[in-house]
């Protein structure tokens, strides 16, 4: 599993992609009420907005981690957005991504440095 | 609101605070056209003022009675209204930003919520935006949203004042108005339709409604009259996702085109796109009854460039001033409004009929109708105007926009025919009137 800078986990399998919040996003978020995911066959480049997640206090961008086609969505979890909470890494999916170019992957961080990363930020 | 002073030692503070020299600083990246002293008149003393604005309000005129809707309508405003409101805790223009505090403001504001709610049949209403014509436009954005579709199909009886604003929410996001039913396809967003329409007329709304679901189109219902809501079948039961309005008709005056307050209610699934604020009712930690601004997570203070809407605000006084009138009038008195409006129209219309009156269309109306006239419908007007009426829109081709609320008599309308037989026998050409015609 690998994560990005903006909190989004993605897990590979053939050059697709898994995409969901971290477990620290969503401690800091706080309860999300909502979700809003993007459309199958949809596509976006790395860094754009392709969801929102509402929490109480917020509503927040979910950035494709990678660039690529959306290939499904987990329309489960807009009717349980407690699940981004309860089950980030799992039932928590948000959308599965068609990877356009693999090279981008190197710009992702594995589990160790995304820890290191966290650590660093402000506390929430 | 304390008073805060602002004194030459306060601005060099607060400027030394900031690290800035001059207040112009602060300017400086605004466009060099904008960014000059304005033109204004010099200062002059209580008395000075007081003449300069009494000069001024004899250019003013009042109408004894008013035969004009066309998006304002003039219904019987009780005195009690102006006693609640013009009270020093309600008489600020906005909701506070700790909103909380204020939990009367909020309660006033579920109030109104709630009685849209009840008249639209809606499942929620937000705590209002600035008029009928934001609040339409608003409907077009919330629509590209959901779907992500560039097309808006406005029928073409919408108040062209509201399409104007439609098309300048929709110029800035790329989209594109069209006015033929048969122009709805699976790249519309969503169709508009007003009810009671433009004319006063009650379109097919239903039909309307199937159409635009069928192609995967939200389905925007704007109300004419507001009272008509008391009379007409419920928008929601007719199909409506997003219902929108002016709350003007429910006590507050006509003035020169505001402040009203427009209204905004969806269906359950639209709540999290709709612009502006919303009253939640709740409970606090002590299980007493409370109020809170709920779904604010995508409101501009909190989502910035990303919100829902970056231009509305709620008209907290004026929505405050309808919601006084509903609970006044209740479900009987906003019935007999309407009844009347209706009833009043309806004879009048005949009594035009009787003077050479033809009307155009044939739907059926609420308080507002389209007639030709056998008289210069300018003529008349100005006629009206020297006797304290205000008649009807002068529309192209001779044509008359009548409006009847109930605060129209039998004798306003026998004046009116009177103004018309007086007309008719005068020679053609005879009557050129320089009087400015309203």
């Amino acid at each position: 599993m690998k994560f990005t800078k903006e909190h989004e986990w993605v897990n590979v399998v053939d050059g697709m992609v898994t995409v969901g919040i971290s477990d620290f996003a969503q401690k800091a978020l706080g309860d999300v009420v909502s979700v809003e995911l993007p459309k199958v066959g949809k596509t976006f480049k790395q860094g754009e907005s392709m969801a929102i997640v509402d929490s109480m206090k917020a509503s927040s961008d979910v950035y494709a981690p990678l660039s690529g086609n959306i290939a499904e969505v987990n329309n489960e979890l807009v009717n349980h957005a407690q699940w981004v909470n309860e089950s980030p890494y799992e039932k928590g999916w948000m959308v599965k991504i068609k990877i356009a170019d693999s090279k981008e992957m190197d710009s992702l961080m594995d589990e160790t440095a995304y820890n290191e990363f966290c650590a660093k930020q402000p506390a929430h | 609101m304390d008073y805060v002073p602002n004194r030459k030692q306060e601005q060099e503070e607060l400027l030394k605070a900031i690290g800035a020299e001059r207040i112009e600083q602060l300017f400086e990246n605004v466009k060099p056209q904008l960014n000059r002293p304005l033109q204004l008149p010099k200062p002059l003393s209580e008395w000075e003022i007081k003449q300069t604005l009494e000069q001024l309000s004899l250019k003013n005129t009042s109408f004894r009675a008013i035969f004009r809707g066309a998006g304002a309508y003039h219904h019987y405003i009780p005195s009690a209204i102006n006693q609640i409101l013009l009270r020093s805790e309600f008489y600020t223009a906005y909701t506070p930003y700790q909103a909380e505090v204020s939990q009367g403001t909020l309660t006033a504001i579920y109030e109104f919520q709630t009685y849209i709610c009840m008249l639209t049949g809606m499942d929620a209403a937000n705590a209002s935006m600035y008029d009928a014509a934001s609040a339409l436009a608003e409907t077009a954005l919330m629509a590209y949203a959901q779907n992500e579709r560039r097309e808006v199909v406005c029928s073409n009886t919408v108040h062209p004042h509201y399409v104007a604003a439609v098309r300048t929410y929709c110029q800035a996001h790329d989209m594109t108005i069209k006015t033929n039913e048969s122009d709805i396809s699976d790249q519309t967003a969503c169709v508009m339709i007003q009810y009671p329409n433009f004319f006063g007329e009650v379109e097919d709304v239903k039909a309307l409604a199937e159409k635009a679901h069928a192609n995967g189109a939200l389905f925007v219902v704007c109300i004419g009259d507001a009272s008509s809501m008391a009379l007409l079948e419920p928008p929601a039961s007719l199909g409506a996702d997003i219902v929108v309005g002016d709350a003007q008709a429910f006590g507050i005056p006509i003035g020169g085109g505001g402040p009203y307050a427009g209204f905004l209610a969806v269906r359950k699934e639209y709540i999290r796109r709709m612009p502006g604020r919303l009253s939640g009712m709740t409970k606090d930690d002590r299980g007493q009854t409370g109020f809170i601004l709920t779904l604010q997570a995508r409101e501009q203070h909190i989502r910035r460039e990303k919100a829902t809407s970056n231009l509305c605000t709620n008209q907290a006084l004026m929505a405050l001033g309808a919601t006084i009138y509903l609970s006044l009038l209740g479900k009987n008195g906003l019935q007999n409004v309407a009844k009347h409006s209706y009833t009043n129209a309806h004879r009048f219309l005949e009594q035009l009929q009787r003077e050479g009156f033809h009307r155009i269309g044939s739907a059926a109306f609420y308080n507002e109708f389209r007639v030709k006239s056998p008289v210069d419908v300018n003529e008349l007007n100005a006629r009206l105007a020297r006797i304290g009426i205000l008649g009807g829109l002068a529309l192209p081709n001779n044509e008359m926009l009548v409006c009847c609320t109930e605060c129209i008599t039998e004798t306003h309308m026998r004046e009116f025919v009177e103004q018309v037989r007086e007309l008719k026998t005068l020679p053609a050409n005879a009557t050129a009137s320089p009087h400015p015609i309203p």
